[in-house]
């Protein structure tokens, strides 16, 4: 029963009571006069029931007759609708999909079943010299906290193999593989589609090989048969037998899972980088429970010389906590600049809702001396913002909708595995809460502002209208546009002054037009495979647009390094170890700072000469001439190398990763029996760059050459570059384009504003032409309005950059985010974009004819 | 009910409201009854619950404001008045009703004369 519904009855009550009162006095008994009255009034159900839908019609009348009247005058002002319905449709596209990001990325990334419990656990060793490190967690330490019931309910292990396996058939392919132990699909709440999951048995060393498939590959290698159980997959070292297929939504994009096995010798041994464990922890077991019960029961470490180790623990971390904190950074800064431009987006939709309102002040007017309540009045001019951001978020998730692919693939985030990025329910209502705040923002404020029109000033000044009020809000709106479009600027400026800095990296050699591919050959016999790269070297070098060509176990930009420890004179180094044949450095254009590069003598049985660049010299020889010196790797039997040049060093991880500076290297000479069997080596060619069909060409080549050869891949050094800078790129490209949608609407806001000016004093205008004012001095009177505004807006707007931008520092390559250069720069291109767009607008004040103008007076 | 009685024209009965705020002054809504019954020399048999809904009507269009008072009994009531909007409505609505009413003579005027 509502409040209405209670005063009703109430005052039915008070009805009858009088009209029973007056019959009395008239001479009834008190129950006569009660029925009277009664009689007298009717049916009382009947009145409330009237009363009642008569509420409602009214309202849903209001309603009906709110919209369609919107409805009408949006139609009726085409373009500023348009434009307004844009603009939203922007502000709020954005949104929507940022809103898919976050909800994929933030709130469900891990989408198994009560994923709070899901934890990483890992190993802690105190060190001697006081520091602490976690080696990967060795094979015995997963099964001693598998044991642990009473803090977990399941654990199980994973690993991804580094290289893959190589599936045998006509086409030998390289295929990425998962490992994982038994247990791993219960952890994620997963079961087979087919068949079975792992069990122990299968992990253990020597039991017969099992494999998962991945429901894409299964799909496309077998047809999606069901039969496809027991059947093998051939590896080229080996076979595996079928015993299940994963449902399409887990892990989709590893082709195979294998079981996790550590060799029997292993077992024991920390920080294989082969084992990570996932644990799931009882309900009724807290992060800091887990950690101190698994922790009492590590066993101490003992060092092969039955010396005790530092103390060990286990480290139980939140996965839920870990997916989310590596994208916080990225999710805020998006969700700041998406803000700043759905704000801008209202401040622009606000403008023009003002700009014609000012124009119906006069109608307004009338309305509310007509006996129009100001509720009413604020109600339908509110009518008129919803329909429009109704419209707007229509339109905008639609592009929200349609753009999202290519958003989520140049995402520059870690997306996570098995939850889609979709614009799904929980994104609809997110835009749904949106447009709330949306609305009152652009909406209520000039409904209200408006609804205080009053007869006198209004009616009197009829036409003539430009109330100073309404001048200066839309002055303040055009600063609140620039300054917010120039915080986005801002971002986007220092991070493509940041990108500009990093490729223009000095890498140590020219990355420009190399091509590389990485081939090889599948033949056990590993010494052949240095008589087949040689061979495919010298073929390849008669190509034509190939200028040199030389070979390489790891190319720079390519990702991927070995490590060694070298000793020259008693004192050990670390170092990066690269395996060449004679040409890759001169090919890839490295720089010779003292001697030579290497030459076919060099080889581990002749001279034993090798190249290291001048961190490597550096330390390991200090000050004094490098070339000449030898050093061993530490603990190796074989003679020692010979220092034969020094090159400058080579920027190996690309411009952005840090280890890349200071970073010792040194390339031997290939020898086929120190690199693993299945490493397949990188040729890298220098191109004349005119070099069509190169790729056929080249993977014909390798193909010939040798019986059996898989070719990996053929990519120039532009692509692999691209690849090493992706999240930076990524980063760059989409400030960049918000901060290019914020500077549109923006200049859209301020065109806007400034022709809803020149309509405004359409009238002063006339007068001034008249009276012989010239077309120049009209257009900077207009133009003034909106030049002040908007260099007061980029001032305030360059203070809040100030404020801002050391959000994005951890984005910035060498680039301080107060950049005054490039803060200046952003500040300079807004204002003159910004003039140019009030000029444009402002260009048709001196078109105004006087005849005409003064007419409509 | 009494037969000879005219039930109150469909949709005459805010105009009858009006009126009488117009003419007494606030009052409440069994007082507006009373004195409706009253004028018409207990002439129009007012079924008094429809009045409710027409004073809501009234009050939405903005023509009377309500607030809560005391009868002369001492009753918690609705006090009914008469707003600015309200009465230029009456100044309107008594010149259409006039010019209605004129209209619908001169035809009972002429029936008259024909027969």
């Amino acid at each position: 029963m509502t409040r209405t519904d209670r005063e009703l009855d109430s005052e039915i009550e008070s009805h009858l009571a009088e009209a029973t009162e007056e019959y009395i006095a008239r001479g009834l008994s008190p129950e006569e006069a009660r029925f009277a009255a009664m009689r007298d009034f009717g049916g009382i159900t009947q009145a409330k029931q009237v009363h009642r839908e008569m509420r409602r019609f009214a309202w849903l009348d209001d309603a009906r007759q709110d919209i369609r009247i919107a409805c009408r005058r949006l139609t009726k002002d085409r373009a500023a609708t348009l434009i307004s319905m844009v603009t939203l449709a922007v502000g709020i596209g954005v949104s929507s999909a940022l809103f898919s990001v976050i909800d994929a990325t933030m709130l469900r990334p891990l989408p198994y079943p009560n994923s709070d419990q899901l934890v990483e656990v890992m190993v802690e060793e105190d060190e001697p010299d006081g520091k602490t490190w976690r080696p990967t967690p060795s094979m015995n330490d997963m099964r001693l906290w598998q044991a642990a019931d009473d803090v977990f309910t399941t654990v199980a292990g994973w690993g991804g193999a580094f290289r893959g396996r190589i599936v045998d058939g006509p086409q030998p392919q390289r295929l990425p593989v998962q490992h994982f132990t038994e247990g791993y699909l219960t952890l994620h709440g997963v079961t087979p589609l087919l068949g079975r999951d792992f069990v122990r048995d299968d992990c253990l060393s020597g039991s017969p090989v099992v494999a998962l498939l991945g429901y894409g590959y299964w799909q496309s290698e077998y047809g999606g048969r069901l039969d496809v159980l027991g059947e093998s997959v051939r590896f080229d070292d080996g076979v595996a037998t079928i015993v299940g297929v994963l449902p399409a939504w887990f892990n989709a994009d590893k082709p195979l899972t294998l079981p996790l096995r550590i060799p029997e010798n292993q077992v024991s041994l920390r920080g294989t980088g082969r084992l990570s464990v996932y644990g799931r922890l009882r309900p009724d077991v807290t992060m800091e429970q887990a950690r101190e019960r698994l922790s009492a029961r590590m066993p101490e470490g003992r060092l092969p010389n039955g010396k005790l180790m530092g103390a060990v623990r286990a480290v139980v971390e939140s996965r839920l906590d870990a997916a989310i904190s590596g994208n916080r950074t990225t999710i805020t800064v998006l969700s700041g600049a998406v803000a700043l431009i759905l704000l801008i987006a209202c401040v622009n939709v606000a403008a023009l809702l003002l700009a014609r309102g000012a124009a119906r002040e006069p109608e307004l007017a009338i309305r509310a001396s007509l006996g129009a309540g100001r509720g009413r009045l604020v109600r339908q001019m509110l009518a008129e913002s919803v329909v429009l951001a109704g419209c707007g978020a229509a339109l905008g998730v639609l592009l929200a909708w349609a753009s999202l692919d290519a958003l989520v693939a140049n995402m520059p985030l870690r997306l996570p595995d098995n939850s889609p990025i979709a614009v799904n329910l929980a994104v609809l209502a997110s835009t749904a809460a949106l447009l709330i705040p949306t609305v009152l923002l652009f909406g209520l404020l000039p409904a209200i502002r408006l609804s205080r029109a009053r007869i006198p000033p209004a009616l009197a000044r009829g036409r003539q209208l430009g109330s100073p009020l309404t001048r200066r809000g839309g002055q303040w709106l055009i600063a609140a546009e620039t300054a917010l479009a120039l915080v986005l600027l801002a971002g986007a400026g220092l991070m493509i002054r940041s990108f500009a800095r990093i490729t223009a990296t000095d890498l140590g050699f020219e990355a420009d037009r190399l091509i590389t591919m990485q081939v090889l050959p599948l033949d056990r016999n590993i010494a052949s495979h240095a008589d087949y790269y040689t061979r495919l070297l010298q073929q390849i070098k008669t190509l034509p647009g190939i200028s040199s060509a030389g070979l390489v176990d790891y190319f720079a930009l390519g990702g991927g390094t070995s490590y060694s420890t070298f000793v020259a004179n008693g004192k050990p180094t670390p170092s990066t170890q690269f395996t060449v044949m004679p040409g890759y450095l001169e090919t890839i254009g490295a720089r010779l700072r003292d001697g030579r590069f290497l030459s076919e003598t060099d080889d581990p049985g002749g001279l034993r000469g090798v190249v290291i660049n001048e961190t490597a010299a550096q330390k390991m020889f200090g000050a004094g001439a490098a070339v000449g010196q030898t050093f061993s790797r530490m603990a190796d039997k074989q003679p020692p190398w010979t220092v034969v040049g020094v090159i400058a060093d080579i920027r190996h991880r690309g411009p952005i990763d840090p280890r890349s500076q200071g970073e010792a290297q040194i390339f031997f000479p290939y020898q086929p029996e120190a690199t693993d069997r299945i490493q397949a080596m990188t040729i890298v060619m220098r191109s004349s760059g005119n070099t069509p069909r190169l790729a056929e060409q080249l993977r014909a080549m390798a193909l010939a050459v040798g019986p059996r050869v898989l070719v990996e891949s053929i990519r120039s050094s532009n692509d692999l570059f691209g690849e090493r800078v992706i999240t930076p790129k990524r980063r760059t490209v989409l400030l960049t384009l918000l901060g290019a949608l914020g500077l549109a609407l923006a200049l859209v806001g301020i065109f806007g504003m400034t022709a809803y000016s020149v309509v405004r004093r359409t009238p002063e205008i006339g007068v001034r032409i008249a009276f012989g004012a010239r077309a120049g001095q009209v257009v900077s009177t207009i133009l003034r309005d909106a030049v002040v505004p908007i260099v007061i807006g980029t001032v305030i707007g360059l203070a809040a950059s100030l404020l801002v931008t050391p959000v994005i520092k951890s984005f910035l390559f060498e680039t301080e985010p107060a950049e005054p250069a490039t803060l200046v720069s952003v500040a300079a291109i807004l204002v003159l974009a910004g003039c140019l767009a009030a000029f444009a607008s402002a260009r048709r004040a001196a078109r105004i004819d006087p005849a005409i103008s003064l007419r409509a007076e | 009910m009494v037969p000879d009685k005219t039930d109150v024209l469909y949709g005459s009965l805010g105009l009858l409201v009006l009126k009488t705020l117009a003419a007494i002054g606030p009052m409440h809504g069994y007082r507006i009854a009373r004195r409706i019954e009253q004028i018409s020399g207990n002439q129009l048999a007012l079924n008094q619950g429809t009045l409710y809904p027409a004073l809501m009507k009234l009050e939405q269009m903005g023509w009377i404001a309500a607030k809560w008072g005391e009868s002369e009994s001492g009753r918690r009531v609705k006090i009914y008045s008469l707003t600015r909007a309200g009465r230029r409505r009456l100044q309107h609505e008594e010149a259409q009703w006039q010019r209605a009413s004129g209209i619908i003579d001169r035809f009972f005027k002429i029936s008259e004369e024909t027969s």
